[in-house]
């Protein structure tokens, strides 16, 4: 294979242009200055920051339902506690089924696999019921409750991961005195960095990408997270016309850090998601 | 003329065979052989019954359908407004005939083979159950034979729980057990009792108005009161096992309490890690689902706060009426359509970009990779939305169309029912690829080189390297795989409802858009009609096909199996 690979490339742009082109109409409409879905060029005619403005300084109309700073605390604030406790209930669920042999861990195995076959969204309404009767509707940290007391079911990647580890090392620290937790926290927790990290960026990112349950149970502007709060303004029609252009503007500044974060930590997730792939 | 014969003579055979094996096995084979005739699955009862439940189940819907509906449909006796139900009916009934002679044939191979003789439930159950018998015996041994002092502790745990513990001075744990047992039956006399009762009744208005509960909140109540009851009759069994345990033993110094916390952390660890998980899972997610369950077997609609049970009520008006079986297989139709579409296109699709990129000679891979997971990283409400708007009626591309002379007015592409289909799959490999290209690359990467070698020696082309080396290397890692990501396109959410809402409406459909699928259907049904009885039916119905196709695939892939032999 001598001759340079043209086509590919070729292949490859064209490619990357249709994967790209949403985007940078995105970004694009987010600073035009005409509202309003259709735009007579693709690339505006005019260029304005308002759009950014208005997203956190909106006018006094626009005030009763856009709120977006707040969002972002809410979002924010859910999803770093939430990347605390799931990656510590998964991690540890994980960890349990793959080192420990015990009477029910076949059972807790299979039904974990039958609860995951059960549509997310079916359990939902009795969720929001039994949310309804704790007092937790419209209040942010039920999306934390619910997320992380689900989270467990989806240890089954890490698991496969911990199981790759070899049992020797288990065994060497057991000999000098280590008890179980410590080899856990100590030994095994580092060797598998990769999926630890995978594992806790999967968790941060759920409150950013939810969005059925998190409509379901926030309602008021103040209490609703990023995905909710987007969806609700261009999805009322009457406002479709002007809030489209901010609109673009908040999914903006939503996606970068996220963008971000997932090109930086790159590594980590094509590791996590190969993982995940082989076992299953 | 002549193949038929042979035909008949092979059925004969087998027939035949089938007879004498029958003749040849052991009761339990007989037993199982005989049930897998009067029903699917019987054969299976013996040892997996979940999946024979799954058989069963399908089996007398499809009797009861036949009956009912099947064939009046086929003659044409029902009157009914399109040819498609009648094809549908065939085709179902065929499809059945041809799974119950199947899983026959099965039963009586595996009744062949003995395999089905193995480790089922069926001896487990024996084992158990001898188990529970020496038990009792030892017990009943222990009470002959030992003095009336003994036999006081050997009694007193069915009475009072921590008894034995005080009395060796066990003080934390035996106050732990009194505890809880006196808590129980606390709260069994003041609250549990009433809810199991309003449970039972659910539908309470015949009480005096100060004691009337909405119907939702017995239901929650009262299956929390059944989890309490469990808990708790799972600790006292646990108990009464272990003070006989030390009686027997004579070892009447009871582990410290201390000594017991610090195992948590150790050999036992694996407690603490699950405990917590599992109380999440239990209450978020079982008890929900449990109560999910319960309600399609109410008549839970609308904004009525009392109901009552019904039985099979709204199961039978989604499978008898015949408005609503037609809308109920058409939004099967298209989830399947959908699962299969949205699957395989994102998984070749995977493949194939992610040779692309990691061809011998292609430079800046790694660019290549970040631009795709770009797309990756932008929230799906975001890409999707987005999406919407692009090919919306005004939106970018019926104007860049219109602006290039292609078209002279915009296309209504959401609008109409097949363009909408076509294009929510073409949106969705736009979401989908950059993620299976990522997950695929990591494989494609540690094919072992000898193949290609060996394929190319061989004079193999580039393109049936990939056709006879790489794509039958990846079909067989990643199986598993494929029957997750059909599973997830069944249940996606996301993708159908963020582009469409299930519009356009459907036509003949009773409640539901041309592009909804089994689980946004599920959606709109309870957030716009709010009938949650029929949306709970279609949620199990939703398990039931997942349940049916992951048990069936999975269960034979090789990661599976690998696991089953480490245990």
């Amino acid at each position: 294979m001598k001759k340079k690979p043209i086509l590919s490339y070729l292949l490859l742009l064209i490619l990357s242009f249709i994967w790209l082109i949403p985007i940078v109409w995105v970004i694009l409409t987010s600073f035009r200055a005409l509202p309003g879905v259709a735009s007579p060029t693709f690339i505006p005619q005019a260029f304005t920051l308002k759009n950014y403005v208005t997203l956190f300084y909106p006018s006094s109309t626009q005030a009763l339902y856009l709120k977006f700073g707040r969002w972002m605390i809410n979002t924010s604030v859910i999803a770093l506690l939430n990347m605390f406790f799931s990656t510590l209930l998964i991690l540890g669920a994980a960890y349990a089924l793959s080192r420990f042999r015990f009477k029910q861990r076949k059972t807790i195995m299979n039904v974990a696999l039958i609860l995951g076959m059960f549509p997310g969204f079916m359990a939902m309404i009795a969720v929001y019921l039994i949310l309804n009767m704790l007092g937790l509707i419209n209040q942010p940290i039920a999306l934390l409750i619910v997320y992380s007391s689900g989270s467990a079911l989806g240890f089954y990647v890490s698991k496969g991961y911990f199981d790759t580890i070899p049992i020797d090392l288990d065994e060497a620290a057991m000999i000098d005195g280590a008890d179980q937790w410590t080899i856990f926290i100590k030994i095994i927790m580092p060797l598998t960095k990769p999926i630890v990290v995978y594992t806790a960026l999967m968790s941060f990112m759920a409150p950013w990408m939810d969005f059925i349950l998190a409509s379901l149970i926030l309602d008021d502007p103040n209490q609703k997270t990023v995905a909710v709060g987007l969806f609700g303004m261009i999805m009322d029609h009457a406002d479709l016309y002007n809030n489209f252009t901010v609109f673009a503007a908040g999914s903006v500044v939503v996606a970068l850090p996220i963008i971000l974060m997932y090109i930086l930590l790159q590594r980590y997730i094509i590791e996590g998601i190969s993982a995940g792939a082989v076992k299953g | 003329m002549k193949r038929l014969k042979a035909w008949l003579k092979a059925v004969k055979n087998h027939i035949q065979s089938s007879i004498e094996i029958y003749q040849k096995t052991t009761l339990k084979g007989k037993i199982a052989c005989i049930l897998s005739l009067l029903f699917m699955g019987g054969g299976l009862l013996t040892h997996a019954v979940f999946k024979a439940m799954l058989k069963i189940f399908y089996h007398f819907t499809m009797m009861f359908y036949t009956i009912s509906l099947g064939i009046p449909f086929i003659l044409g006796l029902s009157s009914f407004r399109t040819l498609n139900v009648r094809l549908y009916s065939i085709l179902l009934i065929l499809l059945w005939i041809y799974f119950y002679l199947k899983n026959l044939s099965q039963t009586f191979n595996d009744v062949k083979t003995i395999e089905t003789h193995k480790h089922t439930w069926f001896d487990q159950l024996k084992t158990q159950i001898k188990h529970r018998k020496d038990a009792y015996k030892d017990y009943k041994n222990l009470m002959k034979k030992s003095p009336w002092k003994t036999k006081v502790d050997l009694i007193s745990p069915f009475v009072f729980m921590g008894y034995y513990q005080f009395k060796n001075k066990a003080w934390t744990k035996g106050i732990l057990l009194l505890s809880i047992q006196v808590l129980y039956i606390i709260y069994m006399l003041t609250i549990g009792y009433y809810d199991m009762m309003d449970f039972i009744a659910l539908d309470t208005t015949y009480l005096p108005p100060e004691f009337v509960r909405p119907s939702t909140f017995n239901m929650v109540y009262g299956l929390l009161a059944l989890l309490i009851t469990f808990v708790f009759i799972f600790l006292y069994v646990k108990n009464i096992k272990q003070v006989t345990i030390y009686v027997k033993n004579e070892r009447y110094q009871i582990d410290a309490f201390l000594v017991e916390l610090k195992a948590l952390t150790d050999h036992k660890l694996y407690v603490t890690l699950l405990s917590f998980p599992m109380i999440g899972v239990l209450s978020f997610t079982i008890l929900p689902l449990l109560f999910m369950i319960l309600i399609a077997f109410t008549g839970y609609q609308g904004s009525g706060q009392h109901f009552s049970w019904q039985g099979f009520e709204v199961f039978r008006e989604l499978l008898l009426i015949s408005d609503n079986l037609y809308t109920l297989l058409s939004v099967v139709e298209w989830t399947l359509i959908w699962a299969f579409f949205a699957t395989f296109t994102n998984y070749f699709g995977g493949i194939l970009l992610a040779t692309l990129i990691n061809k011998k000679g292609v430079k800046g891979k790694k660019i290549w990779r970040t631009i795709f997971i770009i797309t990756m990283a932008t929230p799906q409400f975001v890409s999707l939305l987005i999406m919407n708007q692009m090919f919306a009626f005004n939106g970018p591309v019926n104007q860049f169309l219109m602006n290039a002379g292609i078209i002279s007015t915009g296309i209504n592409f959401w609008g109409n029912q097949l363009s909408a289909r076509v294009l929510i799959i073409i949106v969705n490999m736009w979401v989908g690829i950059p993620y299976l290209m990522l997950l695929t690359s990591g494989i494609l990467m540690n094919i072992p080189e000898e193949l290609y070698e060996a394929a190319i020696i061989e004079g193999a082309n580039k393109r049936q390297l990939f056709t006879r080396v790489t794509m039958p290397y990846m079909l067989f890692i990643t199986t598993p795989l494929l029957v997750t990501g059909f599973i997830h396109n069944i249940n996606n959410f996301n993708v159908i409802y963020l582009l469409t809402q299930g519009r356009p409406l459907g036509v003949g459909l009773v409640n539901a858009g041309g592009t909804d699928i089994l689980i946004t259907w599920l959606y709109q049904l309870t957030r716009s009609y709010r009938l949650y009885n029929l949306s709970a039916a279609i949620g199990i119905i939703i398990f039931i096909i997942s349940a049916s196709i992951s048990l069936s695939i999975y269960r034979r892939t090789a990661s599976y199996k690998r696991e089953g032999e480490f245990a």
